[in-house]
């Protein structure tokens, strides 16, 4: 551990250099850190946490009646370059406990040494024990063999359409192709894609290797080659006028298909939630798809640095909640999103006297996510390819 | 300047004011002015451009010459969106020079009310304080397929099938940036319009000029440091725009800014840098035109002499 | 000379009413003027005089006006531009991003005249009020006076049929000023333009012009040639706008042809009769009489052609040429001046006048 954190600390010192430089010469703005001092750790109950909005409750308050804990959360956006640069460059594991990030920051941050090991023996963590492998053991949270993370949240990420557009059932139990998405004629000209070279170069890739077009070990880190092959293909696919537009934002993705500009996006599924409050339930379908799924999971990350701290039992602790009941319940509940120990967060709805309705829905989420976690394909987001996936991306974008 | 002679002068008056009415131009502001100038822009712009030639391995920046970065600016294409970017800005400038212009003109001489004149100078500042996205997602639901567009002209039978390319398009993107960029134009222009004494106008009608030849040879020449100042203000920024060609574009347009998100998303700097020096040559070459062009028409620095008066 | 314009005038308004927000400039101005005329419009500033000269170059578009004829040819609806009269403007309004040279050839671009005719023209000009070597100079290099006469320049060389000078003169110092003016004259004779001149000094007024137009508040006080004016003001307006130091207020008493007698503080006065309106006995009327007519004396001389009052001295202000002296007098204080300052009489008791040099007008 002494080894890693010496590392850790060169390596942050050399970099931080490198960092100031290019932030200085970006003219980037260095993101601020409100409400982070150094005395923050120190207080007996409060962990400090960094990481992505999506995986916050609405209320922390419900969590410190239950496990006696304080949350001190600094929320961050999804954004794989800000959250590196202020891990690494900004040297946050001084400051904060733990880093929530979409899974595969471990590929990069464990074996440089800013996440700790887990301590999968520790008295805290009592349910790590009956958390299942395919989700504890899941790609997004290990690297070189070790376990850097703990699941918080996931899902299987495919595409909303509109079933009556291309003759689907209406009950969204179809499974519905990506053939459909990239080559259907039904929707030709009405295909929303998104800007998000990893979400989307890497789900046309598994789609291209699901039908034999490409060959490449990982859908979700393409080599040079595959790379050019994927960017070719798209390239083909927007100038056959496939698609309507490129998005960005979350809010397009609800407005895309609550204008019904487009038919079919490979959006994320709360959008479709969003979008069906405006249109009426089901209008929308988030799908169930053949090839597979570009499958997320967000991994709760020890700071290698908080290890030497006094609180290693809290964070410990907080950790174990992630995997609890209460925290699925309402994550579930909020947002719509699966994670592991579901069972528990059915239990703790039916122990807390939440409606039928309400168990149900818990019910199908995990229902349904199990039954998308069943296909192959998942996500990475620290591809060592990434330099030339966002490379050959601009190809597309510029075709 | 020696201190202690100023102190001893009879009349004391703080130390501050002295300070001041001692400042002379030439010996003190001017070489102040220019190392911060070159300490403040010049060696930020040689860091970009030395940046430009490293290159970048799995999130962090390898500090070893290399012309990697460059090539794949070619060969991804990239260098596309700045020369896009470029086309785009000036078509904008060129769009909004000729809207704002007549705009101001009227603004600074034909508009006889000043509570109309406040009002609509009041209205052009709203841009400034309402952001971006707000303001230019409104044009999405407007101009969509099924926007408020295409259902009146679906509506009023002048086509049956929605109109796709105002939505999502470059029209879509350069439609949008006129309501962002009309007020840096129209604002020098508007001042240096208003500082033109209406007697040379009248001079010039007495004369026996038509109104196309007051504008021409009095008001516009009369206008140029305002008309330079407004070209200047609008070209650079819509070098940077960003919302826009995101919102209305589509994805379709990209521009620099959208490409330089992208390389920085990634931590790519010495991409980003090596776009940014690719602009920053370009927006150099663009200025010097803009100035060779000019120095033949009019002296520039001469009319702000005569501008005195 | 004769105050009746000629029957064909190159200018002629009649009726003109202007309004700027609220604030009436002119009030029913009718004027005319014979080809060649040097016409003057006087007045105070505010009195509505720019507004005229505006009016007619087509500057400002009336806010009514019966008839509007240049030449003979209505222009109420021609455009300035299209209007054959120049201005020289009261701070000449030389284009800054010209040269003198482009400056004075403007009228003649615009009007796509040859570039060489153009030049020579200009030059020709610039002779013409002697700044021929400025023909390259920036404008702002040059001096008030130089501004001036290339204004000028600017302004003949279109040929126009009438001159319109708004106080173009005023900027001037005074020795400049008086070159000027002889310049101006001597350039009128020879181009035979009509000019219709601006200013609010009555000395230039009565050394330039053939015909004075005297305004006031927007309307027209007196018309007539310097002479006229000078010596038959119509109202005590005109009189002290004239230069007329003393003017009172008196009471008439009878007006008989020319003479009229009128009661002022207890005295009789006489005098000629130079108003417009006849007013009838008992009516407020004005009197006025100019310094250098009175004498201040010991005894009263014994005459039936004069009036006299008694009077006590009170101060005295020295002009260099003359002396102007105050007396206190039971009417008035009044101002005599005296030129042979060696002869004066220290403390004088009396004041006279002559009763021809003693002017009796509307109030």
């Amino acid at each position: 551990m002494t080894d890693d954190t010496t590392k850790a600390n060169g390596l942050s010192r050399r970099d931080f250099l490198g960092s100031t430089l290019s932030v200085g010469a970006m003219g980037l703005a260095a993101s601020m850190m409100p409400g982070m001092d150094q005395a923050a750790w120190a207080a007996s109950n409060e962990v400090s946490l960094y990481g992505v909005t999506t995986a916050q409750l609405k209320d922390w308050s419900r969590m410190t009646d239950s496990i006696g804990l304080t949350m001190n959360y600094t929320p961050t956006n999804a954004d794989i370059g800000i959250f590196m640069r202020d891990v690494m460059g900004n040297n946050l594991g001084a400051t904060q406990d733990i880093f929530i990030f979409d899974g595969g920051s471990e590929d990069l941050l464990g074996p440089e040494g800013f996440y700790a090991e887990i301590v999968e023996d520790h008295p805290e963590l009592t349910l790590w024990e009956r958390t299942p492998d395919s989700w504890k053991r899941a790609n997004f949270l290990r690297a070189d063999d070790k376990q850097f993370g703990v699941p918080v949240i996931g899902n299987g990420d495919a595409f909303g359409y509109f079933p009556e557009k291309i003759g689907a059932s209406p009950d969204g139990m179809d499974e519905v192709p990506w053939t459909t998405f990239f080559e259907g004629e039904d929707v030709r000209g009405r295909v929303a894609i998104d800007r998000s070279w990893l979400q989307s170069m890497s789900e046309t890739a598994n789609f291209l290797k699901h039908h034999g077009r490409l060959d490449v070990e990982d859908p979700a880190d393409l080599p040079p080659e595959a790379a050019r092959t994927v960017a070719d293909y798209l390239v083909e696919r927007k100038r056959a006028g496939q698609f309507r537009t490129i998005f960005t934002a979350f809010e397009e993705q609800v407005q895309l298909f609550s204008n019904r500009e487009a038919d079919m996006i490979n959006c994320w599924e709360p959008a479709v939630k969003e979008a069906n409050n405006a249109l009426g339930p089901d209008t929308v379908i988030y799908a169930f798809t053949v090839e597979g799924y570009y499958l997320w999971g967000h991994g709760a990350h020890v700071a290698s640095a908080a290890m030497e701290r006094d609180n290693v039992d809290n964070i410990y602790k907080m950790l174990n909640y992630f995997l609890g009941g209460e925290y699925r319940a309402y994550q579930a509940k909020e947002r719509g999103y699966a994670g592991p120990n579901m069972d528990l967060g059915v239990k703790y709805a039916e122990e807390n006297g939440w409606s039928e309705e309400d168990i149900a829905e818990l019910k199908w989420t995990e229902e349904k996510v199990a039954r998308k976690f069943q296909k192959p394909f998942s996500c990475k987001v620290v591809p060592e390819n990434a330099g030339v996936m966002e490379e050959e991306w601009q190809r597309f974008l510029n075709a | 300047m020696t201190l202690a002679a100023e102190t001893a002068k009879p009349t004391r008056r703080p130390f501050l004011l002295r300070w001041i009415d001692g400042l002379r131009p030439s010996s003190i502001v001017v070489p102040t002015f220019l190392v911060a100038w070159s300490l403040l822009v010049l060696l930020p712009l040689l860091v970009i451009v030395v940046f430009s030639f490293f290159s970048v391995k799995y999130y962090k920046v390898v500090y070893s010459p290399t012309f990697e970065t460059w090539e794949s600016l070619i060969n991804s294409g990239r260098w596309l969106s700045a020369v896009r970017t470029l086309r785009v800005a000036v078509t904008m400038t060129v769009i909004e020079l000729l809207l704002a212009f007549p705009f101001a003109l009227w603004l600074a001489k034909g508009c006889r009310s000043k509570y109309v004149k406040a009002a609509i100078i009041t209205l052009l500042t709203i841009p400034f304080f309402l952001d971006a996205s707000s303001r230019i997602i409104v044009w999405r639901s407007i101009l969509g397929a099924n926007g408020a567009v295409n259902s009146l002209l679906m509506w009023l039978g002048v086509t049956d099938a929605p109109i796709e390319w105002l939505l999502y398009s470059e029209f879509a993107v350069h439609f949008g940036l006129i309501g962002t960029h009309f007020p840096t134009m129209v604002f020098p222009i508007f001042l240096s319009c208003a500082l033109i004494d209406n007697d040379y106008i009248a001079a010039s009608q007495d004369l026996g000029a038509r109104p196309s030849q007051t504008l021409f040879t009095v008001i516009i020449p009369l206008a140029l440091p305002g008309i330079v100042a407004g070209i200047v203000f609008t070209l650079v920024p819509l070098m940077a725009a960003f919302v826009e060609p995101q919102l209305l574009g589509g994805g379709f347009v990209d521009l620099l800014g959208n490409s330089v998100n992208s390389a920085l998303q990634q931590l790519k700097y010495p991409t980003a840098a090596a776009l940014s020096t690719f602009v920053v040559a370009l927006l150099g070459i663009c200025l010097a035109v803009l100035i060779l062009v000019l120095r033949k028409r009019a002296d520039i620095s001469a009319m702000f002499v005569a501008m005195k008066r | 000379m004769t105050t009746a314009p000629p029957a064909s005038p190159i200018l002629e308004i009649i009726d003109a009413v202007h309004v700027y927000d609220d604030v009436v400039a002119l009030d029913g101005v009718s004027i005319t003027a014979a080809p060649g005329e040097f016409l003057t419009i006087l007045g105070e500033s505010g009195s509505g005089k720019t507004t005229l000269l505006r009016i007619i170059s087509g500057l400002e578009t009336p806010y009514s006006v019966r008839v509007l004829r240049l030449g003979g040819v209505d222009v109420r609806d021609t455009p300035a531009f299209k209007r054959n009269c120049t201005t020289v403007f009261q701070n000449y309004a030389l284009f800054p991003h010209m040269s003198v040279g482009e400056n004075v050839a403007y009228g003649l671009k615009v009007r796509g005249t040859p570039a060489s005719e153009r030049e020579t023209r200009s030059r020709e000009a610039l002779r013409l009020v002697q700044l021929e070597d400025m023909y390259d100079r920036r404008v702002h290099q040059l001096s008030g006076g130089q501004r001036q006469r290339v204004a000028l320049a600017r302004a003949l060389v279109p040929q126009p049929d009438i001159l319109l000078l708004d106080e173009p003169l005023g900027a001037l110092d005074e020795r400049l000023r008086v070159d000027m003016q002889v310049e101006l004259m001597g350039l009128q004779k020879t181009l035979g333009t009509t000019f219709v001149y601006i200013t609010h000094s009555q000395e230039e007024a009565l050394t330039m012009s053939d015909r004075i137009l005297l305004m006031r508040h927007g309307k027209i006080e007196q018309t007539g040639t310097p002479t006229d004016i000078f010596d038959r003001p119509v109202s005590a307006f005109a009189a002290r706008f004239m230069g007329v130091d003393n003017c009172f207020e008196g009471d008439l008493i009878s007006l008989d042809g020319e003479r009229a007698d009128v009661m002022v503080g207890g005295e009789r006065l006489a005098g000629r009769w130079s108003g417009k309106r006849k007013p009838k006995a008992g009516e407020k009327v004005a009197i006025g009489m100019r310094a250098e007519w009175l004498t201040l004396a010991d005894t009263a001389p014994d005459r039936d052609d004069i009036n006299v009052l008694p009077c006590r001295g009170d101060g005295a202000i020295y002009k260099g040429k003359y002396l102007d002296r105050t007396v206190d007098t039971g009417v008035a204080p009044m101002k005599a001046r005296i030129w042979d300052v060696a002869s004066a009489v220290p403390e004088p008791s009396f004041v006279w006048w002559k009763k021809d040099d003693c002017i009796v007008m509307n109030a």
